[in-house]
């Protein structure tokens, strides 16, 4: 009875001792060179469906609300995350204001309009009374992406469900369609207005941002119409200032600058690892 | 038989209250304010929308806690701690004590959920005051029928916990079968909603969504009885077509499982 007894414990021994052993041993073979990771990672809709609870209300609440406090830091935004991420906001609950609000002052207008398009797209179909969302998607479509079609359907949309503006809607679309107008002159009035409305100082000063890229490209274009009036077709952005036009090229707080393309001089977009440029 | 079932049911009240019930349900009732009126801060333009969003969640969220627990008081203690020599030595059916104890449960849910429901309109209407939104709320009719809706889904997990309670050996299965009940059959139709719009994320989505789509036959979809939206967002459309079938289906699964209890518990052999 008694050496069953000391048996077992040898047994539990022997475990220990085999199982320090082995682990001493892991410990010394060099581990796997890790894969780098770049950008945070975001969790998949379907997923974040289960990790709430079955709840993709609950879901896209925390998930806006944490995309408002983390996404943005000392002012600066992390725009490749942010572009991932509230696509599966936009997915969960595509209805969620903030989410499309957000989506358009921060992604769209910081150099990701296609990604910001396509929230407010869902937004668009998902909030079928609301007129903002299909007035945004509209103007967007007509100023990053010069479908004007797409846009006049949109404001269109809007019009239907206007009250107050239904008029102001429509002669935008008829407008566009004539192509008669200076976009990026009430590009910069619009955006003027959001920032003024805008009542967080670090939202404010995050849109100041891109008001002031924006001036920048008004800049940028009455001075190559004034070009193009003396001199024939512009070939670079820097013959503006050998030509006195400018005295220097209008400097981008984003950072990403303006390019000419086509003939033309657009905002320069982000550039994401993976995605091609498409337009 | 009339006497029988009351005196069941105001057992199942002392023995509810004996558990604390009543501070469970202070504290259900002051983590749902908290809740609502904390995240309501962080909706920039619509505080009232996401603070009765929140406030959903929470509740459809705690109350299943509060049926474990119940379910556990009321049912799997009674066979653990032997109280059926007592409680089933009288001369009377044993469904008697079942149904009993299950209207009790459910009479406690539903005031509680009264409650909860009439603070919701009270911070609603406060936080809606604060800040005018676009799209206001909607607390009348359409927010009656969204708390329907809740009731019913509790009332499904209310009976799954019953069942289980009678069943299981020990408590704490009644706390997970009711709990993985909930996740799976609250989110496998919008999983499948998801799979068949979103895509890109699995390689093969056409299969993951066939074979979800065998639950439909098994399990409740709790998931669609949220029509939060209508109340959120106000509209009538967000009403589902179906929800006559909806509703249907939803009560005969409960009163199934409710009669499987029934029938577990005539059957059920003590040692």
């Amino acid at each position: 009875m008694r050496s069953q007894a000391y048996r077992s414990l040898l047994l539990v021994l022997l475990g220990f001792v085999v199982f320090t052993a082995t682990s001493q041993w892991r410990a010394r073979t060099p581990a796997p060179e890790a894969p780098v990771i770049e950008g945070r990672v975001v969790i998949a809709a379907p997923v974040l469906l289960v990790l709430f609870g079955g709840d993709r209300f609950l879901a896209a609440n925390l998930e806006t609300m944490r995309l408002a406090a983390t996404g943005v830091d000392w002012g600066q935004v992390d725009t490749g995350y942010l572009i991932r991420a509230q696509q599966e906001v936009a997915e969960l609950n595509p209805c969620h204001e903030d989410n499309y609000y957000l989506a358009n002052g921060l992604l769209t207008w910081g150099g990701a309009e296609r990604e910001g398009t396509e929230v407010l797209r869902r937004a668009m179909h998902c909030r079928f009374w609301d007129e903002l969302p299909a007035f945004f998607y509209g103007f967007n479509q007509a100023f990053f992406n010069k479908n004007i079609a797409e846009a006049s359907h949109a404001l269109e949309l809007a019009a239907q469900r206007s009250s107050g503006n239904a008029a102001g809607f429509r002669k935008l679309a008829i407008m566009l369609q004539a192509e008669s107008f200076a976009d990026e002159k009430l590009a910069l009035d619009y955006l003027t207005q959001q920032r003024d409305a805008a009542s967080d100082p670090r939202l404010r000063a995050m849109l100041d941002k891109r008001v002031i890229r924006l001036r920048g490209l008004v800049v940028l274009r009455q001075a190559k119409r004034l070009f193009e009036k003396r001199n024939g077709a512009l070939t670079s952005l820097e013959q503006l200032v050998e030509f006195g036009l400018l005295p220097a090229l209008p400097e981008d707080p984003l950072r990403l600058g303006y390019e000419l393309r086509e003939g033309q001089i657009i905002l320069k977009k982000m550039k994401i690892a993976g995605m091609e440029d498409q337009s | 038989m009339n006497m029988q079932y009351r005196r069941d049911f105001l057992t199942a009240l002392r023995l509810a209250l004996k558990a604390k019930f009543l501070w469970m349900a202070i504290g259900v009732v002051l983590v749902v304010a908290l809740a609502a009126l904390l995240s309501s801060y962080f909706g920039a333009r619509q505080p009232a929308t996401v603070a009765l969003d929140v406030g959903f969640s929470t509740i459809r969220l705690l109350m299943p806690l509060l049926i474990v627990l119940l379910a556990q008081e009321l049912f799997s203690h009674e066979f653990d701690k032997r109280y059926y020599l007592n409680s089933l030595t009288y001369p009377r059916g044993r469904h008697s004590l079942l149904l009993g104890r299950f209207v009790a449960m459910l009479a406690m849910l539903l005031v509680l959920l009264l409650v909860l429901g009439l603070l919701q309109v009270v911070l609603a209407s406060f936080i809606g005051g604060l800040y005018p939104q676009a799209t206001p709320v909607a607390m009348g009719q359409p927010y009656l029928v969204v708390m329907l809706f809740m009731a019913l889904d509790l009332l499904v997990l209310a009976a799954l916990a019953t069942l289980l309670g009678v069943v299981a050996s020990t408590p704490s299965f009644v706390l997970i079968g009711t709990f993985g009940f909930m996740l799976v059959a609250r989110s496998y139709g919008a999983i499948i909603d998801l799979l068949s719009s979103g895509g890109g994320q699995v390689g093969n989505a056409e299969g993951y969504r066939a074979s979800l789509g065998v639950l439909g036959y098994l399990l409740p979809d709790l998931g669609a009885l949220d029509i939060r939206m209508l109340a959120l967002y106000g509209k009538p459309e967000f009403l589902p077509a179906d929800w006559p079938w909806l509703l249907l289906s939803s009560l005969a699964y409960a009163i199934a499982l409710l009669a499987l209890a029934v029938w577990a518990l005539q059957r059920k052999r003590f040692a």
